[in-house]
């Protein structure tokens, strides 16, 4: 178990950072994102196809994570045109697309990916190579916490909460909407991207089934689970990846009842029926967003979701 | 280029049986049902679990239909039910939640092989040098009947009048003694009938996977929002702009970029048109 831990807790923190990008989002801003994953796969690709050419590992990972901001920009330039419904479809289609690019493409080496990627101190022992690689990934795990905070702080933060909570209000003292949204989609999408350079040095390969666009909703369960306050957010997608990441080498250890396969579909079937039972059981999730209103005992928990049913229904 | 509009528009077809469900369920309950994409699975294999109990094909197709009703009213008996008055989002994300709870258990039950029956629709007629598989005709004559039907229930029956009242106005509908729960329990119904027949067809045309109904859900939606959400006419012909315009365009692209295509037309119409070409203007 001692050479799985560390693999699969590098894997963890890693979704964590992505679960706390995503809530930037979904949770502060209310975008509704079902393509965050494919940012991630900006991350990876731009990454390897750098340092296979030579780039070197300080230029290609901060690249990874420009290209990865300036990829959303488009996005942004919907979210601030379609309701939330409409940008959520468009944002699954455009991870989906993504997806099929990459996986024809001659430059990405087709189905079969980007092999090679070089693992910075991949001729350590595999000891050494985990511990180290779990300790960076706490602390790019640590530097997305950061770069989310730098963001909500101040009055930035405030905006955000505005729209999130009243869209046309915000708009009407002077928030400009669409801004703000664009803005936060690339700040998002960047912190994804550089999450997947670091992935794919570690992982030493790139290839599309690492970010299939079902697996942004491994970060939606994360984040429903969790709660909307950061800390929810990341322990929620944390645990999640981590959870599943285990049952991976369940047969290793001696339970062949399932297989690989049938393991894999039960780990899908587990994620809707937490969707599903978390929005039944406790919609608001584990750690929810305190704010200075919920802190001060007023009720937050009807008053917004009659307003919403308003909105639906109109 | 004739080919593959011919081919486009029976693909299409397909497309549009799967965004008249999306549409039928915006129209009511004003959430695009992303579950919609496990019950076409589900519709596909419960022919097949059908053909192989029965091995007749009328059988199978009965059996088929009769269950996919039934999992479309269980769909919202147990899981729907409890969120009809949530936010909009609540509900997609309870949709989500079902459509991978439904595509794994069948991944589960049948594995991940694929899997086919053959009701002997293989062969194909040649009309002025197009060929055309019998399959797809019968395909595109389903669906138009599918559509047929649908617009009778809607505007002849009291089903279809309760729909159309609470999809106007929910409070108004339910004023006048609508009952909102039976309404949306037969409403279901019918979308998982819809989502049958399209699951069948599929399973006539090509192979069966878990995935299959997930795969087509982008361009479903597509299909609807070309149409206009809740607009059943446009539904279909969204369904067959989006089948001809994928196939044209994959004779200028690699096939392999057809989910591509759906994207960007998907976007483009968005941005350009949101209400699709025949939606009504929406009340704000």
């Amino acid at each position: 178990m001692n050479a799985y831990l560390p693999g699969i807790a590098t894997v963890a923190l890693m979704y964590g950072a992505l679960g706390l990008s995503l809530n930037l989002q979904v949770g502060r801003t209310g975008i509704i994102n079902f393509g965050h994953i494919a940012f991630f796969g900006v991350g990876v690709y731009t990454t390897a196809l750098l340092s296979l050419h030579g780039i070197p590992l300080w230029l290609s990972v901060p690249a990874a994570a420009v290209v990865g901001g300036l990829c959303a920009l488009p996005l942004g330039w919907a979210a601030a045109r379609l309701t939330s419904h409409y940008l959520a479809i468009v944002t699954i289609g455009f991870a989906e697309a993504l997806r099929v690019i990459l996986l024809n493409l001659e430059v990405t080496g087709g189905p079969s990916g980007l092999v090679g990627v070089p693992r910075p101190l991949g001729d350590a022992p595999l000891e050494t190579y985990s511990m180290v690689w779990l300790f960076v990934a706490a602390g790019l795990l640590a530097l997305t916490y950061g770069l989310v905070r730098l963001f909500t702080r101040g009055l930035l933060g405030l905006s955000l909460t505005g729209i999130h909570d009243d869209e046309p209000a915000a708009a009407m003292l002077g928030r400009s909407v669409a801004a703000y949204k664009t803005l936060v989609l690339a700040w998002g999408s960047m912190l994804a991207a550089l999450t997947g350079a670091f992935y794919v040095h570690w992982i030493g390969y790139a290839s599309t089934e690492q970010f299939d666009p079902r697996v942004t909703f491994y970060l939606w369960a994360g984040i429903v689970v969790g709660g909307a306050s950061n800390a929810g957010a990341w322990l929620g997608s944390a645990a999640i990846a981590g959870l599943f990441e285990a049952t991976r080498f369940l047969g290793d250890f001696g339970f062949t009842a399932l297989s690989e396969t049938q393991l894999a579909s039960v780990r899908w079937i587990v994620i809707g029926l937490v969707l599903i039972l978390t929005m039944r059981l406790r919609p608001q999730g584990l750690l929810p967003v305190r704010t200075r209103l919920s802190r001060a005992g007023a009720s937050r928990s009807t008053a917004p979701t009659a307003r919403e049913r308003e909105s639906a229904d109109a | 280029m004739i080919q593959a509009v011919v081919n486009g528009t029976a693909d299409g077809m397909l497309i549009g049986l799967m965004a008249l469900g999306i549409s039928l369920v915006y129209a009511v309950q004003k959430f695009p049902n992303v579950s919609q994409g496990a019950l076409v699975t589900a519709g596909a294999y419960l022919t097949y679990l059908g053909q192989e109990l029965t091995h007749r094909w009328y059988l199978a197709v009965a059996l088929g239909l009769v269950l996919s009703v039934a999992l479309g009213m269980a769909a919202y008996q147990v899981v729907i039910r409890p969120f009809v008055t949530a936010p909009l989002m609540t509900l997609m994300i309870v949709t989500i939640g079902l459509e991978f709870v439904l595509d794994y258990t069948i991944a589960l039950g049948w594995g991940n092989s694929l899997r086919t029956y053959d009701f002997g629709l293989t062969g194909q007629t040649t009309v002025g040098g197009v060929y055309l598989t019998h399959a797809a005709v019968v395909t595109s004559a389903v669906a138009l009947l599918a559509m047929a039907g649908t617009a009778v229930v809607l505007t002849r029956s009291r089903l279809g009048r309760d729909m159309r009242a609470l999809s106007d106005d929910p409070a108004l509908a339910q004023v006048a003694r609508v009952s909102r729960q039976r309404t949306l329990l037969f409403t279901w119904g019918l979308v998982g009938l819809l989502a049958g027949l399209a699951g069948l067809f599929f399973g006539v045309k090509a192979q069966l996977t878990p995935t299959l109904g997930w795969h087509l859900l982008l361009p479903s939606f597509a299909a609807a929002i070309l149409g206009g959400l809740g607009s059943f006419t446009g539904a279909i012909l969204g369904g067959v702009l989006m089948g001809v315009g994928m196939e044209v365009f994959s004779l200028l692209l690699p096939t392999v970029y057809k989910p591509a295509v759906a994207f960007v037309v998907l976007t483009a119409l968005l941005l350009a048109r949101p209400r699709g070409l025949f939606g009504k203007a929406v009340r704000v």
